[in-house]
């Protein structure tokens, strides 16, 4: 049982780890060469192409769900429309080409499974940033934005987190790497726990029937594991596909889709930079949304 | 206070050197291809060396300037600890609950050709040709009989079958047993056990589940406990092998094989 146990854990971890520093690399890049001011310039006016472009933006800028955020932050100060920011900030980790090819990768004979991951994705994020737009008519940001556990400090102490970098920065080569370990070590303490719990759940969990049998239960709880481990969207994919075995594919959706959107890191670096009431209702409705989509799915098509 | 800033600046090049190692053990062993598939694994040079450069950075930093303060977390040691596992661990083969657990499942919609006779074939262009599961081609083999369903053109067919033996009574009737061997599709989390069913005249031959086995006989189809009526070999002689160097095979069919399969 230990030996399986290692095995598995062990096995996730080293599948992960090339894409964790793949996509922490392309996050630093994209960190240190290219501001929110850039990003606001070619933001078109018209809300259909505002929110098409927020949708596709991360094949350009492929961030994380927790470096997102402070770039999100940056833009609502600098005027973009919430909905457009909204849906940007949800669409960013999913909608890149490393979570997408990631997610091909780990279901390399499930196609569909990247199609209903990016198709199920958008459609949340534009209805979630659509809803908050009406919802939130004023200011949502923090006045002084907490400090960001996104590993962005270069260590230094925690600082007003506008990614302008008005400080004294060292050369950029040292500060892409430095950044990039950051990034790597911080998201991947994460992968590890949650490569544990993956590795426990396939060597412990009954083989027919229990959380597996009921759609309602291994969906919510495929949900909240997908929320509680907070594994970067660059590699999560790889976890999720671990699962299949043990859950059917409504499940194993569940934890692809809302692990991308919110999880426990980035509700908290959420709470730091927006106003409470603002960063409840999102990941409210967010969770609800994917759960209720993804009920309404297994519904109709089985489980 | 001092001391915790001193190990801020020692402790990180020590750790990603262990890191470093245990990567090194991985591939220098070869235990790296009982966890992932040789096309992601290779993929972790980059990680070996991008630790390469957080050494000479993190040691840069500890010669040229002892004044600076190290920006390591002790949080970090958790991603070290899967390295320091890996020094220590060597994968086995899995243990008799998890090759049930991970026993692929079937439910094949074609049926068999009533018509047919026993020595008689369909019209398939494959003549008495012996068809071999080794580790070239399982795949190719399993994929041709339950993922196209083609398994009408080997009915009655001599075949042998080499893999990893599992026999329990709770899933497999008395006279029956399973050959299979593990599909890695990426790693070694996602593996799924495939193979055939065995049907002996008499009772199951004495060997343990885990152990390695090749089975002779005949490609028939019969009545299972579990998936219902499956294309199974008819043994007509066994024997008990070595166990081969991985238990794995990858999805790729013979033209395709990567290097290390």
């Amino acid at each position: 049982m230990i030996n399986d146990f290692l095995t598995i854990f062990l096995a996730v971890v080293w599948e992960t780890l090339p894409f964790l520093l793949i996509g922490s690399l392309i996050a630093s890049l994209v960190h240190n060469f290219v501001d929110e001011e850039t990003i606001r310039r070619v933001m078109p006016n018209n809300p259909l192409l505002q929110t098409l472009m927020a949708l596709f933006i991360g094949l350009i800028f492929p961030l994380c769900e927790c470096a997102i955020i402070p770039v999100i932050r940056g833009l609502i100060r600098k005027g973009v429309p919430l909905r457009a920011a909204i849906t940007m900030m949800l669409a960013v980790p999913l909608i890149n080409p490393i979570s997408i090819a990631a997610t091909f990768m780990a279901f390399p004979e499930m196609p569909y499974v990247v199609v209903l991951r990016l198709c199920l994705g958008a459609a949340i994020a534009i209805f979630t940033g659509s809803v908050c737009s009406l919802l939130f008519t004023k200011d949502i940001l923090k006045e002084e934005p907490a400090p960001s556990p996104c590993s962005c400090c270069h260590g230094r102490e925690p600082h007003d987190h506008d990614h302008d970098h008005d400080h004294e920065k060292g050369p950029l080569l040292k500060e892409v790497i430095v950044h990039t370990k950051n990034e790597f070590f911080d998201v991947g303490r994460f992968i590890v726990m949650g490569a544990a719990v993956s590795a426990l759940l396939q060597v412990v969990l009954p083989a027919e029937g229990g959380l597996t049998g009921e759609l309602w239960s291994s969906t919510l709880l495929m949900q909240t594991l997908g929320y509680l481990l907070s594994i970067c969207s660059h590699a999560d994919a790889f976890v999720a596909a671990s699962f299949l075995g043990r859950f059917s594919l409504i499940p194993v959706l569940a934890f692809l889709i809302i692990s991308p959107l919110i999880d426990i890191k980035n509700t908290i670096v959420l709470a730091g930079n927006f106003k409470p009431k603002f960063t409840a209702t999102l990941v409210l409705l967010v969770f609800v949304l994917v759960y209720l989509i993804l009920m309404l799915g297994g519904v109709v098509y089985g489980n | 206070m001092e001391i915790k800033s001193q190990l801020k600046k020692v402790l990180p090049p020590l750790l990603y050197a262990l890191m470093l190692g245990a990567y090194g053990k991985l591939f220098l062993t070869g235990e790296i291809f009982l966890y992932l598939r040789p096309r992601y694994a290779y993929l972790s040079l980059l990680v070996m060396v991008f630790l390469v450069i957080l050494i000479v950075y993190s040691s840069y930093l500890i010669i040229k300037k002892p004044q600076e303060e190290g920006d390591f977390k002790f949080s970090y040691l958790i991603l070290c600890l899967p390295f320091l596992v890996a020094l220590l661990h060597t994968p086995e083969m899995y243990s008799e609950q998890t090759i049930q657990r991970k026993k692929k499942l079937y439910d094949l919609q074609t049926a068999p050709l009533i018509a047919e006779e026993p020595g008689e074939s369909v019209e398939n262009g494959i003549e008495n040709q012996l068809i071999t599961l080794d580790r070239e081609h399982f795949y190719y083999y399993l994929h041709e009989i339950y993922i196209d369903e083609n398994y009408q053109k080997y009915l009655h067919k001599p075949v042998i079958i080499r893999g990893i033996y599992f026999q329990d009574d709770e899933y497999f009737r008395e006279n029956q047993a399973f050959v299979g061997r593990f599909i890695m599709y990426c790693c070694a989390a996602d593996a799924v056990m495939d193979g055939l069913y065995l049907e002996f005249e008499g009772d199951h031959p004495p060997v343990e589940t885990g152990e390695w086995l090749e089975a002779e006989g005949t490609l028939e189809y019969g009545e299972t406990l579990t998936e219902g009526e499956m294309p199974l070999v008819r043994v007509k002689e066994w024997r008990q092998i070595d166990r081969e160097p991985s238990n794995y095979v990858f999805p790729t069919f013979p033209e395709y094989m990567e290097p290390e399969n």
